[in-house]
């Protein structure tokens, strides 16, 4: 290195500069393509995740379109576990949400914040509820101070909403978070569900959780080893759910629910007939209307109800036990097809069918009716008689299903028996499984119960198995004759035995009840699917054994001497006449079932409606002013209705009061004789004490 | 005209003067070092734009900003005569001496280094433009004395360092105050200091930076990069949080690969995985999203940049303008070097920006103001 040669020191410093790049270049090349990374490698397997969102649920709707169950937008409050988990001082930040919460009137406790956030079984990827349903106000508090509420976030999501409040709340059900087992049940479904997601718990939401529910959205997102979001690869959008619709007609659901409650109101009030009586307390009961011909079920109801409302967001255990308390009488069952009531004299249409069919005795055939049976060949209890041991005199079938003779009925029970070869061992419990008692109508609703109609072989196994409770395993011909009048080991629900009373309405034809009428599009309204009749196996009615038992039924409310006849005092049935059979079971120790199966319009009935009172005494008073009221409710009677009440007392002044509390009290107008059918009565029946185990 | 063969010199052209100082405008450099400044606008466009739906502008337009007031720097330097800097440097020396204590005293203090000066929107970082100032300085002292450099010259030289390096250690700047030892060197060597006292400089140098590290001058973090560089090389992995950056950096730049991820699609970067990635770790965005080819074009620019300026250096008239040449040279690729060796973790973590690309006025228009010197060496080569 020269002083003299600054050129050479010029280049040698550019030998440093190439030298020092050509190092640069080297470690590139090597980093860059001798040792390339990929993504997968840094960011741990480039992991593919699919996060599910939930679509609307479709709607509830009734058979004419209008909405039952909705949807609507909520606030919910939320927390993101990965922002949580980063922290510094978790606890703190749980003290001041649920203290925000608390303040804002949604009781939380910081317990159940630290549980839901450490809940394995919601999404890792998903922000967990904390509260759901929060007022708008609570939102735009925290929208405001998110700052403040590190993790915090409150977004908007979808929940059910009940336009007519409670209204049918036993057919429509309601919705929750699904728990465990439920997941586990539909770990296939091709609807993914996941923790949190909304489910049909009860009612229609239930059976047609499959319809109604959205198939979710899938969002497929990269994720790091951290679980981190990295990017969005897809997003499918969610597909709403199908609407129902059903077969409830939202006018005469609302008219049913409100005139049950009322009658339960006004059976309390009712005075004791004897001080022995036990008291009527009228708790619940039930009512249906069903379309004979469809077996379609225009209104449902059962009381005490509850508010599906109060299931949004999750019910307290205590509120839960509640709705399921004895003494708060179930508000959860759906009398109309989970109760099974002994079904009383209603029972003798279907013993009097049995009659016809096999000849054990003609309809004209008159028989005398003082008030007793005493059995032939008889050890024990030899002598049944009619309720209070009145005397009904020389009747026919017809007369025997219009004044509700025992008398009749216990003779038939007792010749059935005793005429075995004849009449086989069972023919009564035959025809009323024909007419579909005992089974289960096939309602598209959760929990409905199959109904008992014992025979000699139940009756044995049931006293094989406990010999201590049912000492007897002989069937005793006063079992066939308590059969026959619709006592003894019988349980029906109202449901079924509306069924039953359709088929013997429309002729024979039985089939399976339904509340779903179809599936509609939930944007287009299209109808997807229908729900049409469900024939079961058919009666075989016979003319000769069907139309006296209705020309004995239509006594039941238009004879003077029928046992609904009071009750449907000034009820247009010229216009629009009306069948019927009550019913009054004996619950002991409470006060009788009352109970009133009604079908109308006479010859082609388009309407049964049956309601059931517990612990409503005798049906002319509690179930049958129900029916004429929920009769009259309809939109081809209400025109007919009087508008203008009268004073005057009813005509029958001196009848009963079993027969003759009529509907509106002394509001009614005056029965005149046109509104009696022209059925000759038979002679010897005097006016007397009509008492029946009606 | 055109039809003209070989047009005879007139009167007119020959009036003119071939060796004008414009007419020598070396296109090259200037264009070479517009590429790089473009280049350095994308990639902290694409480090700073955010993931949101709507990207983040604000660096960009400020460093647009700091490129167009460059620019003009750079042409106005351009056709200065740089024998008027020998003149300006008798006041603009002292002046950044001034600035650099003051900055110690006034200073806004960023990230642990107390360097910038504020106003209002607008940050001064006084090191930068020191560096020119120390340039001209050395590059003055030492081609008034070329041929004589006696020890106690050397001395002088290194005094005339040592100032500004201790006012920049305050800050404390470690890279920067590296940036005047490489140009001290540099300089030295071309300007022709005797071969054994260059030796017994880098000894000193050697002896010195093993006394720094076992004494308290240095801050904690600092020696800890330096143990991050120094364990690397024994293929050790350190849990300290020094390492962080240059784990993640060097992983980024492996993710590139070949072609890279593609402009504002590398995840490190669109992550904001590796810290100061618009500042001093902006090379890693190179490498992610540019891959070898794209940081290849980098470097190769820089490197073209550099030997053009070196042939400069070899065109000047006069030693004052080959040394101003060597300075900026030293200036720029020792940057270039440590900036990306560390990004690759060749070299040890310090804060020095990469001329051109790296967010920040002060750096881009020091650079472009060092090139307006050596594109006045050029220009003005001939009178």
């Amino acid at each position: 290195m020269s002083d003299e040669q600054p050129a050479l020191r010029v280049a040698l410093v550019g030998i440093v500069v190439v030298s020092l790049f050509a190092a640069l270049f080297a470690r590139l090349y090597y980093l860059q393509v001798l040792r390339e990374t990929t993504v997968e490698e840094v960011f741990g397997e480039a992991r593919l995740r699919e996060v599910n969102y939930e679509g609307t649920r479709g709607r509830i709707l009734d058979r004419e379109g209008r909405v039952l169950v909705d949807n609507r937008e909520a606030v919910v409050v939320t927390i993101d576990r990965r922002r949580f988990a980063a922290l510094e001082d978790p606890q703190d930040l749980q003290l001041r949400l649920a203290r925000a919460l608390n303040d804002a009137g949604y009781p939380t406790k910081v317990a159940d914040i630290v549980e839901r956030i450490a809940d394995p079984r919601y999404d890792p990827l998903k922000p967990v509820p904390i509260a759901e349903d929060v007022s708008v106000a609570l939102e735009s508090f925290l929208l405001e101070r998110l700052y403040d509420f590190p993790s915090v976030d409150v977004v908007r999501s979808q929940i059910r909403t009940y336009p007519h409040g409670n209204l049918a709340a036993h057919v429509l059900g309601y919705t929750g978070s699904i728990n465990g087992e439920e997941l586990k049940a539909r770990a296939k479904d091709p609807k993914i569900y996941e923790p949190g997601d909304d489910i049909g718990k009860a009612g229609v939401e239930r059976i047609f959780e499959r319809e109604l529910r959205a198939t979710p959205g899938r969002r497929t997102v990269e994720v790091d080893a951290t679980e981190r979001e990295i990017a969005t690869r897809a997003d499918v959008a969610s597909q709403p759910g199908r609407d129902l619709q059903l077969t409830i007609d939202v006018e005469l659901q609302q008219a049913a629910e409100t005139l049950l409650q009322d009658q339960l109101q006004q059976t309390r009030q009712l005075k004791k007939r004897k001080p022995t009586d036990p008291e009527r307390r009228a708790p619940a009961g039930a009512v249906v209307v069903l379309d004979p011909n469809t077996s379609e079920v225009l209104a449902l109801a059962s009381y005490p109800t509850f508010s599906p409302a109060e299931f949004i967001g999750g019910i307290s255990a205590f509120r839960f036990n509640e709705l399921n308390d004895p003494s708060a009488f179930f508000p959860f069952t759906n009398r109309a097809i989970e109760s099974l009531y002994s079904p009383g004299s209603t029972f003798k249409a279907f013993t009097a069918v049995a009659a016809l069919e096999r000849g054990v005795i003609g309809a004209d055939e008159v028989i005398l009716d003082n008030g007793f049976w005493t059995l032939d060949k008889c050890t024990d209890t030899c002598v049944f008689s009619n309720a209070g041991g009145t005397s009904y005199g020389r009747i026919d079938l017809r007369d025997a299903l219009t004044v509700s003779s025992d008398v009749y009925f216990y003779r038939l029970g007792e010749k059935m028996w005793n005429e075995q070869d004849q009449f086989g061992p069972d023919p009564i419990q035959v025809t009323a499984r024909r007419f579909g008692l005992g089974t289960a109508t096939g309602v598209q609703l959760p929990g409905e119960a199959a109904g008992l109609i014992s025979d000699p072989a139940f009756k044995k196994a049931r006293h094989e198995e406990n010999p201590d409770a049912f000492p007897f395993g002989e069937w005793f011909t006063g079992d066939n004759v308590n059969l026959a009048i619709g006592q003894g080991d019988l349980g029906v629900t109202p449901l079924q035995l509306a069924n039953a009373y359709a088929a013997l309405a429309n002729g024979g034809r039985l089939r399976a009840v339904s509340v779903a009428k179809a599936l509609r599009d939930h944007d287009s309204g299209a109808e997807v699917r229908a729900y049409g009749p469900r024939d079961l196996a058919p009666v075989e009615l016979t003319a000769a054994a069907r139309l006296p038992v209705l020309d004995g039924l239509a006594g039941v409310v238009s004879d003077e001497d029928g046992t609904a006849f009071g009750a449907f005092g000034g009820f247009p049935l010229a216009s629009f006449p009306i069948a019927g059979k009550t019913g009054t079971a004996e619950a002991p120790p409470r006060a009788d079932t009352a109970i009133f199966v009604g079908f109308g319009p006479l010859p082609s009935p388009r309407y049964v409606v049956v309601s059931v009172i517990e612990e409503g005494g005798f049906a002319a008073e509690a179930s049958v002013p129900l029916v004429r009221r929920i009769f009259e409710q309809l939109d081809e009677v209400r025109p007919l209705v009087p508008v203008v009440p009268a004073a005057t007392p009813p005509a029958h002044a001196d009848a009963d009061p079993a027969d003759t509390v009529p509907a509106g009290g002394a509001q009614q107008p005056p029965v005149t004789t046109t509104t009696v059918q022209g059925r000759r009565r038979s002679t010897g029946l005097g006016p007397g004490r009509h008492r029946c185990r009606c | 005209m055109s039809l003209l063969t070989r047009p005879s010199p007139s009167v007119e052209s020959l009036r003119r003067n071939p060796e004008a100082p414009h007419r020598h405008l070396d296109w090259s450099i200037v264009a070479l070092a517009l590429a790089l400044a473009l280049v350095g606008l994308a990639t902290i466009f694409s480090a700073t734009k955010g993931q949101g739906p709507t990207p983040y502008t604000g660096m960009v337009v400020r460093q647009m900003v700091a490129l167009l007031l460059g620019l003009s720097l750079m042409a106005a330097l351009a056709f200065v005569d740089y024998h008027k800097l020998r003149e300006w440097a008798v006041l603009f020396y002292p002046a950044t001496l001034g600035l650099l204590a003051g900055v110690l005293v006034v200073g806004q203090n960023v990230k642990g280094a107390q360097a910038w000066f504020a106003f209002g929107p607008f940050q001064l970082q006084p090191s930068e433009p020191a560096k020119l100032a120390f340039i001209v300085v050395l590059a003055a002292y030492l081609s008034a004395h070329r041929h004589q450099l006696s020890l106690g010259r050397v001395v002088v030289t290194l005094a005339l360092a040592a100032v500004p390096m201790a006012l920049i250690l305050a800050q404390p700047d470690l890279g920067t105050m590296l940036v005047f030892a490489v140009v001290s060197l540099t300089l030295l060597a071309v300007a022709g200091v005797r071969a054994r006292h260059l030796a017994a400089l880098l000894l000193a140098g050697i002896l010195g930076t093993v006394a720094v590290l076992n004494s308290d001058l240095l801050a904690q973090y600092q020696r800890d990069r330096l143990l991050v560089f120094m364990e690397q090389a024994s293929d050790q992995e350190t849990g300290l949080a020094e390492s962080y950056n240059v784990v993640q950096s060097e992983t980024a730049i492996s993710l590139g690969g070949l072609t890279g991820q593609g402009w504002g699609k590398g995840p490190q970067t669109q992550e904001g995985v590796v810290p100061e990635q618009q500042t001093d770790f902006i090379f890693t965005v190179v490498g992610e999203e540019l891959g070898f080819v794209g940081a290849t074009v980098v470097l190769a620019l820089f490197l073209a940049l550099a030997l053009r300026v070196l042939r400069v250096a070899q065109l000047a008239k006069d030693d004052f303008g080959a040394l101003l040449c060597c300075g900026v040279l030293a200036m720029v690729v020792f940057q270039v070097f440590e900036n990306v060796g560390m990004s690759m973790r060749i070299m040890p973590v310090t804060g020095i920006p990469l001329p051109f690309l790296s967010y920040g006025g002060s750096s881009l228009l020091t650079t472009l103001a060092g090139m307006g010197i050596v594109l006045s060496v050029h220009t003005h080569r001939f009178r």
